[in-house]
């Protein structure tokens, strides 16, 4: 067992990303004392705990990725004892996480210590069960967008209300249950080798693939079913928009040179990918609508928020994206690099700068815009909405990289850049609170976007020409 | 445009590449003149796909100058460019496409296009013009992003293994096309493989390199006419290489104190008492030169 746990750290180790450890516990103490200066010890103890279940959450998720990788379907058959190793760990390093957790709720609030580790340990299972599933990725949105019709079903009030009774007079009994909730998921989460676990594993490897690739729409995901074919319908713009671009000789070299991106950090595949969820969504709601009328009277306000937060996540997948893209098109810009017409050194970095720098603002202004309409019609307030989507704006010259020199991404650059927003949303909303009004927080994003564009874009007119990406990095 | 032709397609001096602390290519000097065929050769490691994307302006140079048709690589120009063709190490490139909108696209940005020889080629090779890249096999990316190189007639064609994941048909073909079609219209060809048997078909000159250097390069024909395995005593050896003026490759001490060299133009050398005089293949000199 210990060895399980040590290919995790060592996991860690390789990648360089043991820092984020020390991130995570920096963030533990951080978060409660600033709030606690300035929001007091209530919202300082209660942000305590929030960022202790993210972090333990976290712990446990990137755990059982670990273990999810090594639980190949070979090794299952044939390493005497190694499902059962992985199956161990995992069940210890829950039990530990629902332990610490429950003890720091009691400690703090002084009460419910028990259910409140009961219910994360729940919920931590349900994100493990995701990264095993990851197609059920959809209940993070629909669980709370339809949850004031769901807790209203009888059903589910009679199951409420025996739990409540349960854990009144019988406690011990509640524990066993969602004990063996957890086991059963444990029995899901890791494998035993045979046909089912192989048709898993592939079918999971083909996801990495498609995921790891530079285009969704990329022709494996016609392995993917529905949301392949999705994928593939996200990408026709692009497709069109290629088309165009090369039935008119005339157009700018550059303008074509980007497709060389793939549809993932292109604006066409950006717009096809909103046209896409808003496709599905819309489809969700007319089977709902058509299914139980008059569920949308209920409609709750998470699901304003949970709407709102989707479409700022969406205003930074040019952000997010475009490390990927660029690590995973090297060859493709060298073969550009060598063809007429299109820029090199640092005219290609301006370019290239120009291009998604009205990709991310368009995105930006057209999320933001639909956030606070979204919020405003439906919780009648769009101040919170705005302040968020004005706090990422920061983020934004964020795009303008250096790179020729960028290191190769990995999850810490995810994990960096949400941290980022969530610095800034934080600031956005302590602002906010404190009655700084939004044209003052407005402002101050717009001067730090401003200096930030401006520092980012002379250092692009010094740096080596972009294409192909990471040939100068340390270690390339 | 006559002085171009005229001058070496390429001009490489003094050339330095490095990679954090690790010299790849040491002070490399190299000279293709046009029309040139040159197969690059090299063991793992020697850097020839760092040497390959250094002569086209896709890697930083610590040092030294590349020149291609007589601009330095760093700032060629569309004209330039477009007389260029190259075919990389990896050959799922554009995965996400089909061949016929690679083809498209990569047609847009050249002036010259030969459509006839594209589509020509495609369908000589059976590749599937509108089936997605991704699920061509490697053989067919291969000979895809040969197509590609190849559509825009370029003047210098840079293969980095070109051949690496093709079988022994594909291999034929690609040869053959290599041959008929690229060779024979006074193209500068480079290319490195591991294919010995494949060099010797095509290429009329070979380059080693090795130690972040190209040790030698030479006509093949003439390398294996004139270079010769001799082994004995040292001084015998010694007096014969001075009596001679043999160009010495490569010196190797035997261990009951005798010496074996590997020597140039000593096509007229013969079998001596206490000397051993060997032909070499291609495989031999290998082994010799990039050690």
């Amino acid at each position: 067992m210990n060895a399980v746990f040590a290919a995790a750290w060592q996991r860690r180790q390789n990648q360089g990303t043991v820092w984020m450890l020390a991130g995570m516990g920096l963030l533990l103490v951080a978060v409660p004392l600033v709030l606690a200066f300035v929001a007091g010890p209530r919202a300082a103890a209660a942000s305590g705990m929030t960022v202790l279940g993210i972090v333990l959450a976290g712990g446990w998720a990137s755990l059982v990725f670990s273990a999810m990788q090594q639980n190949h379907p070979g090794l299952a058959r044939l390493v005497p004892g190694h499902v059962a190793s992985l199956r161990r760990a995992l069940a210890l390093s829950w039990f530990a996480a629902v332990l610490v957790f429950g003890v720091a709720v009691q400690a703090i609030g002084g009460r419910n210590g028990f259910e409140a580790g009961l219910a994360f340990g729940l919920g931590a299972m349900a994100l493990a069960l995701m990264l095993r599933w990851p197609l059920s990725w959809a209940f993070v949105w629909l669980v709370p967008t339809t949850m004031d019709w769901w807790l209203h079903l009888p059903p589910v009030r009679a199951a409420w209300a025996l739990v409540q009774q349960v854990d009144a007079q019988q406690p011990l009994l509640l524990m066993a249950g969602v004990a063996a909730l957890a086991a059963l998921g444990l029995l899901g989460l890791i494998e035993q080798g045979g046909p089912a676990h192989e048709r898993a594993w592939r079918r999971r490897q083909r996801w990495a693939a498609s995921l790891g690739a530079p285009a969704p729409g990329n022709p494996r995901q016609h392995q993917l079913g529905v949301p392949g074919w999705l994928m593939n319908a996200a990408t026709a713009p692009y497709r069109a928009w290629m088309r165009h671009l090369c039935r008119r000789p005339r157009s700018s070299a550059m303008t074509r040179a980007m497709l060389v991106l793939g549809p993932s950090a292109h604006w066409t595949g950006h717009l096809g990918a909103a046209l896409a969820v808003a496709f599905t969504n819309a489809l969700v709601i007319v089977t709902l609508s058509m299914a139980m009328p008059g569920w949308y009277v209920h409609a709750p306000t998470a699901a304003a928020w949970g709407l709102s937060f989707g479409l700022m996540s969406f205003a930074l997948n040019p952000l997010l994206n475009s490390s990927q893209a660029f690590h995973a098109t090297r060859q493709e810009q060298a073969l550009l690099r060598l063809a007429p017409g299109v820029p090199q050194g640092a005219a290609l970095n301006r370019a290239i700068a120009l291009q998604q720098g009205v990709h991310a603002v368009i995105a930006w202004i057209v999320c933001a815009a639909g956030a606070a309409m979204l919020s405003q019609w439906i919780v009648d307030d769009a101040r919170t909405a705005v302040a968020i989507a004005l706090s990422c704006l920061p983020l934004l010259p964020g795009l303008w990289r250096d790179w020729a020199r960028a290191a190769a991404p990995s999850p810490a650059r995810m994990v960096t850049v949400m941290l980022q927003l969530g610095a800034c949303t934080g600031v956005a909303s302590v602002l906010l609170a404190r009655g700084v009004p939004l044209l003052a927080i407005g402002s101050l994003a717009a001067v730090v976007t401003l200096g930030l564009a401006i520092w980012r874009w002379r250092a692009l007119s010094r740096a080596p020409g972009a294409w192909p990406a990471e040939r100068l990095a340390a270690g390339a | 445009m006559n002085d171009e032709i005229a001058s070496p397609t390429a001009v490489v001096e003094g050339l330095h590449v490095a990679y954090g602390q690790q010299e790849v290519l040491r002070g490399l000097a190299w000279r293709l003149q046009p029309g040139q065929v040159v197969g690059l050769l090299g063991r793992n490691g020697a850097g020839k796909t760092t040497l390959l994307e250094s002569l086209l302006g896709l890697r930083e140079a610590r040092s030294g100058t590349v020149q291609l048709f007589g601009h330095d690589v760093r700032s060629l120009g569309d004209a330039q460019r477009a007389r260029i063709g190259y075919v990389p190490q990896q050959s799922d490139l554009f995965d996400w496409l089909t061949p016929a909108q690679l083809l498209a696209y990569f047609r847009s940005f050249y002036p010259r296009w030969n459509e006839a020889k594209a589509e020509g080629l495609l369908s000589r090779w059976d590749i599937a013009r509108d089936k997605p890249i991704a699920k061509l096999s490697g053989g067919q990316k291969q000979r895809l992003s040969i197509v590609r190189a190849l559509a825009h007639d370029p003047d210098l064609l840079v293969l980095d293994e070109p051949v690496a994941g093709l079988d022994p048909a594909g291999r034929r073909d690609f040869l053959r096309e290599l041959v008929e079609r690229v060779i024979d219209r006074g193209t500068t060809v480079v290319f490195s493989t591991h294919i010995l048997s494949d060099l010797e078909r095509v290429a009329f000159n070979v380059a080693f390199l090795a130690a972040g250097r190209i040790v030698l390069q030479a006509p093949l024909d003439e390398l294996l006419d004139a270079t010769r395995r001799i082994a004995g005593p040292a001084a015998q050896l010694e007096s014969l290489r001075r009596r001679h003026g043999l160009e010495v490759l490569r010196s190797t001490p035997l261990p009951d104190g005798r010496l074996q060299m590997l020597v140039r133009d000593a096509e007229a050398l013969a079998p001596q008492a206490a000397l051993s005089v060997d032909s070499v293949t291609l495989e031999d000199l290998f082994m010799d030169l990039t050690q």
